[in-house]
Order: structure tokens, then C-alpha cells, then sequence
């Protein structure tokens, strides 16, 4: 008996030492990139493709500098603030109603809905541009960030729906069941009851619909004209031209594009943890 | 309660959908007035780091100095040459095409074909002067159904650049005139322990491409129709064949371990780094050698250019600009704009600015130019003898065969697609069209 | 609740996703289906060509068969060796405070890289010359190593599914999120009976997770349904049609080819494709069952 305790304690702590490890593997591999590509952004562009696995040779900031000279970056990370602000609160907002009464209220037609809304996780971009361009001409909303936000809100439905979803479904009836008997109203329910536990649930949907709204290129590019209303991505494309693709200043955008999804997402993250230690208020 | 809890989410619905539009909505119509000035839109990929976006701030500039009050011109930056194309055929296919648009990869056949642009022929009739700025062989690549539709303002002059140093090493005198003695060099330099060649695949392989087209445009009467003509359909016959081959020949034995999946920018470095002897580029590569930014110092000093052997050279009428005006004020609006672009004096500009080749044959070579870009000056000197002019693919294939490249030259390099095969399958492709 | 007055709110609740969905999705979507029958290019007008498109697309087309293997594998890849990956590392680091923020941020990283960056990161990384990869096996393994991952026919496509297969962040985000709301009482109550750690894991933790697993393979499996970007900026489908997938083929015929009909066609296969999946994991993990 003892033995087996033993080699049952060794194998438990070789699979722990092995899990750990695959753990700082994955951490590694993941960071590698980005810090690829901060170092990179030091180097000028010969640098970078003669040698790239070298070290810069100063910190300079040359990249950094050309980036805003460049490109409009400064006016384009703006408006990439303004239209992720509203494209993740819209999106959060209806999604949080709509995925409510879908996963709670069994009606008639219920799961042919969710089917149809899940078709917007396929359709082909390709097949979205020419229409939805049309529609933004005739509503008089060409060239807006309104236009931008409106769209994002759509291409975030289904992820969103589908993780709001899973997440009401784990909020027990019981809770419900007790307000209601206590006379609650349905908006009561939800406001004063459901939303505030769900507050994981929101934080992580909103976590990829910021990512989604912050790196979208195509529609950001299609639906505007001037410069008012382009997002950072479009900025990216400044950099890259057949013959003259700068590197040095591409990599510098690169870093300073995402560095507030990372700081977006370090804060959700503290929200999403306390949310739901909270979560024994379920019971 | 309910009705007020009903109504308040309706509300709060309503107002956050909403609000977007109520800080950030665009502001309310102009005033139309009769003497404002006519408003053009102009789409231009001529930004960031495109090699004429300085010319193009410059031209706007001055354009607009010259025209205030009469004409202003609103301009929308699209950056990328294929962002640029996309964009085109989006505005294309919704009829919301700008007044001016600047072709490439065949925008402006695209565009012929829907009924979208504007006859320039009358606007040249009325103008001799214009008219006369003009090399006639431009106007006549730019004519369709015998109607002028696009203007340009420069030719794509094409040679090769060689590292003057590396050849020396190799013990090569000059460059090759005929393609057995070119082979014979790449033998000298692989001898000498040099990699000869810079080449890629990426985005249609463009400096690869640059061979194969002179090698069958160099290769007999054929050849060079076939290398002058707008997108073929057939790519079997012997002298493409052959090329190919070469081609092959090159990937195998005479160039990098990344020229495989590499961009332009891989062969670019590996010319500037020594790595490599030759490559195949544009006069606009020639401000490059100089830029502390892309190739280390003193590099400019050892590079030489040259023509193809046999005396090839890619001399392309070029693509212009084109007019898709709804309107006659607007159209001759626009005409102004495309007059200013590409008169003369404009044009000397661009030739000063970025070394890239002026379509008029009234541009001189000055001595400024000689002195700033002594390449290219070589250049033009050197294809006054040349024998064979012709066109690259971007310029003359469809679009379809030209992004097959990418993906043929890789299965040609390894040896997994004969020269035949890989000819029948871009005539496939381009039967698709 | 009283159904009537249910029946108010719920209408209510759906209708600014239905309304929205309806103006962005709905023109498209039928779009889409009406011109897969025709032969419609950008500048010709439309005609009805039937079944044509269809033909051609299942039975004479080369590209698109290779297209829609290359497809239906990198699905089934996604939807199980992807999904399992994201798990494993939320069950790790369940419960692991500090484990779990160094991963889940660092982790996130590379999806929050757009597809066209990370395409050109992984083409550094893989240059044959230079690449990572290769001085690293050229260092410790065998000098004269020079393989080009990218660019050959045999590592293609491996090379090309590294791109999306490693970075399970998102599945591993949805699941550990999942995890947290399991009721802290009852792997208490667990504990206590002598279960251990990795009894726990599988036998209550697994079960009660499982209609998000079926999401996350939902997710996953229609991902691969859109991606095309990271193919595109890498090889463009090459060499030859080794590493296309059918949204890169679509995106090629329309953008290249100006044949928005046969493009469709394919928006049409995608779209029966993306639903049989959606109603096959729906009916396997009981993603749309309520929760006990």
C-alpha cells in the first residue's frame, strides 16, 4: 500500500512538473512575437530582413516617429477609440437582451431563430460589402463612424450570442423562480437580478468584440471616404507598399496597436475573475 | 411600473443605439451656391510609403494654388495597390465611381467595358497643345474602339541592376549581350562562390517575372508579339516553354535558399547585403541604393545597370488616368486635373522626384537628372540600342494569371511542375476569365 | 411567468438583434442565394445560368476540390485537436490565480495580432535562410538544414495550420469562464468525499462544461469557414492549390476573376456546410439544453 501511494504521489507530481512545463512553452511561445516585433521596430528595414534574429542596435524611436509622420495615426486611433467604444457597448447591450430571452423562454420558433441569427457566423465578407455599402449610401451614414459601429455591432452577433448564451444557461431557474414570487417584474428580473451576475458572461463577450472592432480592416476601409472616420488598421497599410514596405515604422504601429487591447483585457480580466468568485451570490 | 419599466428600456435602447449619431453626426448640407467651385473626387494610392507620394502632395499643391476657387479637388487615400483595385471594383459595382482613378492591373479595361469612363478624344481634339505633349504610342495603348480613354504620365523603363563589385570578383567584364553568355556568367559567379541571382514568389513573383518576360520577349518575333499583347489566353507555344525552363533552371541552381516563397523585399536585401549578384527592377529602385534606411553605406557606388541580353528592354506604355465623371462640369473639371498630371513640365517633376521614366518625349534628360540618377541616365542611353521593347505581366495579363505565379513558381522550383504543365496550367486560369 | 405578458418582453428583447440582423445580414444572404444560380461578372450583366455553377463547382473544378478537402480537414482539426488544446490548458491552470494570469495574457496575444500580421511574423519566423526555426535546428540538429516550411509541397499545408492550431486562447478563455461558475459547494463537497484533483476534473467539471465545449467547437469549426487572411498573406493557396481553403477560393474568384456568380456558389456550399455543422454539434453536446 505504501508503494503505491508513493509512485502514485511521483506520478502525480511528474505530471504536475509536465504540465507546468507545457504551460511556460505556451507562455513563451506567445510572447515571442510580440517581443520579435518590438525589437524589430529599433531596427531599420534593411535590419530587419537582413538579419532578423538580431539585436537592435539602439533603442531608437525613428520608427515611431515616422509612423505618425507617415499616416494620420493619431486621427485614426481616435476614431478606432471612439467606434470600439460604441461597437462593444452596442453589441454587449442588445446581445444581453436578446440572448436573455433566448436562452430562458422556450417559444415556438425559438431555435429556428437562433439557427438563422447563427448564420451570420458563415457568411462570406464578400458577400456582405456590396450590400451593406449600398445600405450606408442610401441611409446617409457614408463615411461615419455611426456607419462603422452599426456594422460591428452586426459582425460580433453570433459570437456574442453564443457566449451569452452558454453563460444565462448556467444561472439556476431557482433565482428567477424566488423573485418571481415575490412579485417581481420581468424588467425588475433582469435588471436588478440577472445582469449584475452576468457581468462575467458580458466582460468576456466584450473582451472579443473590442478585439473584432479593433482590428477590423475590411468594412473600416470600404464604408469611408476621407479621413474622418478611418480606423487604425487602414493606418497599417500606409506602411506597406510593393516596392517601399517600411518595416521599422509598420512594427512601431504594430506595437502601438496593441498595446491597449492588451491593457483592455488585463482589466476585464480582474472583472471577469471577481465576477464570478462572486458567483456565490447564485446561491 | 411595468409600462415604465417597458418604456424605459425602449428608451434606453433607442437613445444608446442612437447616440453615436447624435455626437458624432457629419454636419449639415452646404449651402448650394452658383459660383462655388466644381468639386472633384480623386482617388489616389499615392500615399505613405509609395514612391510617388511626395510628387502627387506636390502636384495637389499645386494644382489647387493654381485653380483656388475654380476647381478643388477632394482627394481619398488608399493605401495598397490591391486595397486600391478593390475599392474600385466595390465603387464599380455600386456606380459610384470617383471623376479620377488612376489604373492599374487593368482597372481601366475594367472599367472601359462597364461604360464608366469618359472619352477624353474630344478634350485632345481641342487641345493641340496638350495633344502634342504626347508620345502617340501612350494615346494609342490607352484607346479603346478608337476612343481615347486614359492619359499617362510615365513609362516603366526596366532594366537590370548587377553588383560591379561581385562581377569583378567572378572576372566578368561587362554585362551579357546574348542569353548563352549570361548563362556562362551565372556559372562565373556561382564559380567564385557568389549566389548570381536575387528572384521571388511572393505577390506574383515580380522580379522573376521580369525574366520570364525576357526571355520570351527577346526570343524571336513571336515572343515579343506575345509579350506585347493585352491579356493572352494561350501560353503553349515553344518560346514560353522554353523560357519556363530557364526559369526553372534559375531557381534550382543560381539563386537564394529564400527566393522561394520570398517577397520583392527578400530579393531587394539580398542584392543590397552582397548576398547576390543581379537583380531585375525599375528605374525607381535607383533611389534606394542611397537610403541609409534600406541598403548599407557606400552601396550606391557598385551597382551598374544593364539590358536584357539580346537587347531586351521593358519599355511599357503605361495604364493612365481616366475620367468617370457623371457630369460635363465635372468631367472637364477633371480633364483639368489629368492636364496638369501629365503636361510636360509635370512630368519633368516626376522624372526628378522619383527617377522613374517620363512618357513624353518632350522631357528631357537634364543635367540635374544625370547627375542624381546616373543609372538611369545608363539606361536610357543603353535601351536607345536595344533591340526588343516589350511588357510585363502586371501590366498586360489578366489579374487571375498573374496571382496563379505565386503559386506555380514554387511547384516549378522544386521540380514537381514541368515547363509544359506549368504553360498549360496559366492558359487554364486565363480561360476562366 | 405568465406567458402573455412574457410574450411582450421577449419581442421586445429580440428586436433590435432581429432588426439589426435583418439590415445587415438579410439582402446579402439572399444575395448570395439568388446569384449562386447565375453567371453574373462585374461588368456584364446578370444571366441565369441554373445549375451550372453548382456542376462546375462539385464535379469539374480542381482548385475548389482541393479547396473544399483542404477545408473539411482543417475543420475537423479545429473542432477537435484545437478545442482539446484550449481545455487542457484551462484546466490547467484552473484554480491557479498567478498560472492563470501570465497564460491567459500572454496567451491572448497572438489572437489579438490580426491574421495578417501574425501571416507575416510566421513568414520571418520560417524563411528557410533565416528563419527561427531554422537556424535553431541548423544550431543543434543538423547544420545543413534548410528546409522551406512554407514553400514546399510536403510541409505546406502543416506549416500554413500552425498559423490558427496553436492559438487556442479564445477556447481556453470561453472554458475556463465556464469553469468559474461552477458552484464552489459542490467540488467542495467532492473534495471531501476523497476525490482527487484529476477525478474531479473529469467526472463533474467535464460534464457540466460540456454544452460550451459543443459552443467552442461551433465556433472553431465555422472559424475555419472564414479564414483566409493568414493563407493569403503567406502563400496564396500554394504551392500550387496545396494550401487553398474554399474562403480564399471565393475571395480569388471574386476579387481576381470579377465572377460574383461562381463566387456565390461557394458562399452557398459554405453556408450549407456551416449549418450542418452548427446542427450536428448542437444535437451532440445539447448546446441549446437548459441547465439542470
Amino acid at each position: 500500500m505504501p508503494n503505491n501511494k508513493l509512485s502514485g504521489k511521483i506520478t502525480k507530481s511528474f505530471s504536475q512538473i509536465l504540465g507546468y512545463c507545457f504551460i511556460i512553452i505556451v507562455i513563451c511561445m506567445s510572447l515571442y512575437p510580440l517581443i520579435w516585433v518590438l525589437m524589430s521596430s529599433f531596427k531599420t528595414t534593411y535590419q530587419i530582413i537582413d538579419a532578423p534574429l538580431s539585436l537592435p542596435k539602439s533603442i531608437s524611436l525613428y520608427g515611431y516617429k515616422l509612423a505618425f509622420e507617415i499616416s494620420p495615426f493619431l486621427l485614426f486611433y481616435r476614431n478606432s477609440i471612439l467606434v470600439t467604444l460604441f461597437g462593444v457597448l452596442g453589441n454587449i447591450i442588445i446581445l444581453a437582451l436578446s440572448a436573455y430571452v433566448l436562452a430562458r423562454f422556450k417559444f415556438r420558433g425559438r431555435n429556428v431563430i437562433i439557427l438563422i441569427l447563427s448564420v451570420s457566423l458563415i457568411l462570406p465578407a464578400t458577400a456582405l460589402i456590396q450590400p451593406i455599402y449600398m445600405l450606408v449610401i442610401k441611409t446617409g451614414l457614408y463615411d461615419t463612424k455611426t456607419a462603422l459601429c452599426l456594422v460591428y455591432i452586426a459582425l460580433g452577433l453570433p459570437i456574442t450570442l453564443y457566449i451569452l448564451l452558454g453563460y444565462y444557461k448556467t444561472i439556476p431557474k431557482a433565482i428567477e423562480e424566488s423573485a418571481m414570487l415575490e412579485g417581481a417584474s420581468f424588467p425588475q428580473i433582469f435588471f436588478k437580478i440577472i445582469v449584475p451576475i452576468s457581468s462575467p458572461g458580458y466582460a468576456t463577450a466584450a473582451v472579443l468584440q473590442f478585439i473584432l472592432c479593433w482590428q477590423e480592416f475590411l468594412f473600416a476601409f470600404i464604408l469611408t471616404t476621407g479621413n474622418r472616420s478611418r480606423t487604425l488598421p487602414i493606418a497599417l497599410q500606409y506602411f506597406l507598399s510593393q516596392f517601399n514596405t517600411n518595416y521599422t515604422a509598420l512594427f512601431a504601429a504594430i506595437i502601438m496597436f496593441v498595446i491597449p487591447i492588451i491593457v483592455f483585457f488585463i482589466i476585464f480580466q480582474k472583472q471577469i475573475i471577481s465576477g464570478l468568485t462572486d458567483g456565490s451570490v447564485k446561491e | 411600473m411595468e409600462r415604465r419599466g417597458k418604456v424605459g428600456v425602449m428608451v434606453c435602447v433607442m437613445l444608446l443605439l442612437l447616440s453615436p449619431v447624435m455626437v458624432f453626426c457629419a454636419g449639415t448640407q452646404e449651402a448650394k451656391d452658383a459660383s462655388a467651385p466644381v468639386e472633384i473626387k480623386v482617388l489616389s494610392p499615392y500615399v505613405g510609403t509609395h514612391s510617388a507620394a511626395e510628387f502627387f502632395d506636390w502636384a495637389l499643391k499645386e494644382f489647387s494654388d493654381t485653380h483656388q476657387g475654380t476647381i478643388k479637388v477632394n482627394v481619398e487615400e488608399v493605401p495598397g495597390e490591391q486595397n486600391y483595385v478593390d475599392k474600385i471594383k466595390v465603387l464599380l459595382s455600386t456606380d459610384k465611381l470617383p471623376d479620377v482613378v488612376f489604373s492599374s492591373y487593368n482597372l481601366l479595361d475594367l472599367c472601359v467595358e462597364a461604360g464608366k469612363t469618359v472619352d477624353l478624344t474630344p478634350y485632345l481634339d481641342a487641345d493641340p497643345v496638350w495633344n502634342s505633349g504626347f508620345d502617340p504610342a501612350t494615346l494609342a495603348y490607352n484607346t479603346f474602339d478608337n476612343k481615347v480613354m486614359g492619359v499617362a504620365y510615365f513609362k516603366r523603363l526596366i532594366g537590370y541592376y548587377y553588383n560591379k563589385e561581385l562581377f569583378q570578383k567572378a572576372g566578368i567584364k561587362k554585362p551579357a549581350e546574348t542569353w548563352s553568355e549570361f548563362f556562362q556568367q551565372l556559372d562565373m559567379l556561382k564559380n567564385a562562390g557568389i549566389t548570381p541571382l536575387s528572384l521571388d514568389t511572393g505577390d506574383s513573383g515580380w522580379i522573376t517575372s521580369l525574366w520570364l518576360s525576357s526571355l520570351v520577349g527577346t526570343s524571336g518575333k513571336v515572343g515579343n508579339d506575345f509579350m506585347n499583347r493585352q491579356q493572352p489566353v494561350n501560353y503553349e507555344f515553344p518560346e514560353f516553354i522554353k523560357s519556363v525552363a530557364s526559369i526553372q533552371k534559375f531557381f534550382q541552381n543560381y539563386t537564394t535558399g529564400d527566393a522561394v516563397g520570398g517577397k520583392y523585399e527578400n530579393g531587394a536585401v539580398n542584392f543590397f547585403s552582397g548576398r547576390t549578384a543581379i537583380i531585375a527592377n525599375g528605374t525607381w529602385m535607383v533611389k534606394d541604393f542611397s537610403d541609409p534606411n534600406k541598403a548599407p553605406e557606400g552601396f550606391a557606388d557598385k551597382v551598374g545597370i544593364a539590358i536584357y541580353p539580346e537587347g531586351g528592354v521593358f519599355m511599357s506604355a503605361a495604364k493612365g488616368a481616366f475620367c468617370c465623371s457623371k457630369t460635363k462640369s465635372k468631367a472637364d473639371a477633371a480633364v483639368e486635373f489629368l492636364k496638369f498630371l501629365t503636361k510636360p513640365e509635370t512630368q519633368q517633376h516626376y522624372f526628378e522626384l522619383t527617377g522613374e521614366s517620363p512618357e513624353s518625349p518632350k522631357v528631357e534628360m537634364t543635367d540635374v537628372i544625370k547627375e542624381k540618377y546616373p543609372l538611369v541616365a545608363d539606361l536610357f542611353r543603353l535601351s536607345k540600342d536595344a533591340k526588343y521593347f516589350y511588357q510585363y505581366p502586371q501590366a498586360a495579363w489578366y489579374a487571375n494569371v498573374t496571382d496563379q505565379l505565386s503559386v506555380l513558381y514554387p511547384l516549378l522550383a522544386n521540380g514537381s511542375l514541368s515547363p509544359e504543365d506549368f504553360a498549360r496550367k496559366l492558359t487554364e486560369t486565363a480561360k476562366n476569365n | 411567468m405568465k406567458h402573455d405578458k412574457a410574450i411582450i418582453w421577449i419581442i421586445l428583447f429580440l428586436l433590435p438583434t432581429l432588426l439589426l440582423f435583418i439590415a445587415i445580414y438579410g439582402l446579402p444572404l439572399l444575395t448570395v442565394i439568388a446569384t449562386a444560380f447565375t453567371d453574373w461578372r462585374l461588368s456584364k450583366p446578370l444571366t441565369f445560368v441554373g445549375l451550372d455553377n453548382f456542376k462546375r463547382l462539385l464535379f469539374q473544378d480542381d482548385n475548389a476540390r482541393r479547396a473544399i478537402l483542404n477545408t473539411v480537414v482543417w475543420v475537423l482539426i479545429q473542432s477537435t485537436l484545437h478545442v482539446a488544446l484550449g481545455t487542457l490548458l484551462a484546466f490547467l491552470a484552473f484554480r491557479r490565480k498567478r498560472i492563470w494570469n501570465a497564460l491567459s495574457i500572454s496567451y491572448m496575444i497572438p489572437n489579438i495580432i490580426s491574421p495578417v500580421v501574425r501571416g507575416m511574423i510566421f513568414l520571418f519566423v520560417f524563411n528557410p535562410q533565416y528563419g527561427l526555426v531554422n537556424s535553431f535546428i541548423r544550431r543543434f540538429i543538423n547544420p545543413e538544414f534548410t528546409q522551406n516550411w512554407f514553400f514546399d509541397p510536403s510541409t505546406a499545408f502543416f506549416t500554413v495550420t500552425l498559423g490558427w492550431f496553436l492559438f487556442a486562447a479564445i477556447v481556453m478563455l470561453l472554458i475556463h469562464a465556464q469553469m468559474a461558475t461552477i458552484s464552489q459547494s459542490i467540488l467542495e463537497s467532492a473534495m471531501i468525499d476523497g476525490a482527487s484533483d484529476f477525478q474531479i476534473k473529469i467526472h463533474i467539471i467535464l460534464p457540466l462544461i460540456k454544452p460550451m465545449i459543443g459552443t467552442c467547437i461551433i465556433l472553431s469549426a465555422t472559424s475555419m469557414l472564414k479564414e483566409f487572411e493568414f493563407i493569403y498573406v503567406t502563400t496564396q493557396g500554394g504551392p500550387g492549390n496545396v494550401t487553398l481553403s474554399l474562403p480564399l477560393y471565393l475571395y480569388k474568384t471574386a476579387l481576381l476573376e470579377n465572377n460574383y456568380g461562381y463566387a456565390n456558389t461557394i458562399g452557398v456550399l459554405l453556408i450549407v456546410f456551416g449549418i450542418l455543422i452548427i446542427l450536428g454539434i448542437n444535437r451532440l453536446f445539447l448546446v441549446n439544453k437548459d441547465a439542470e
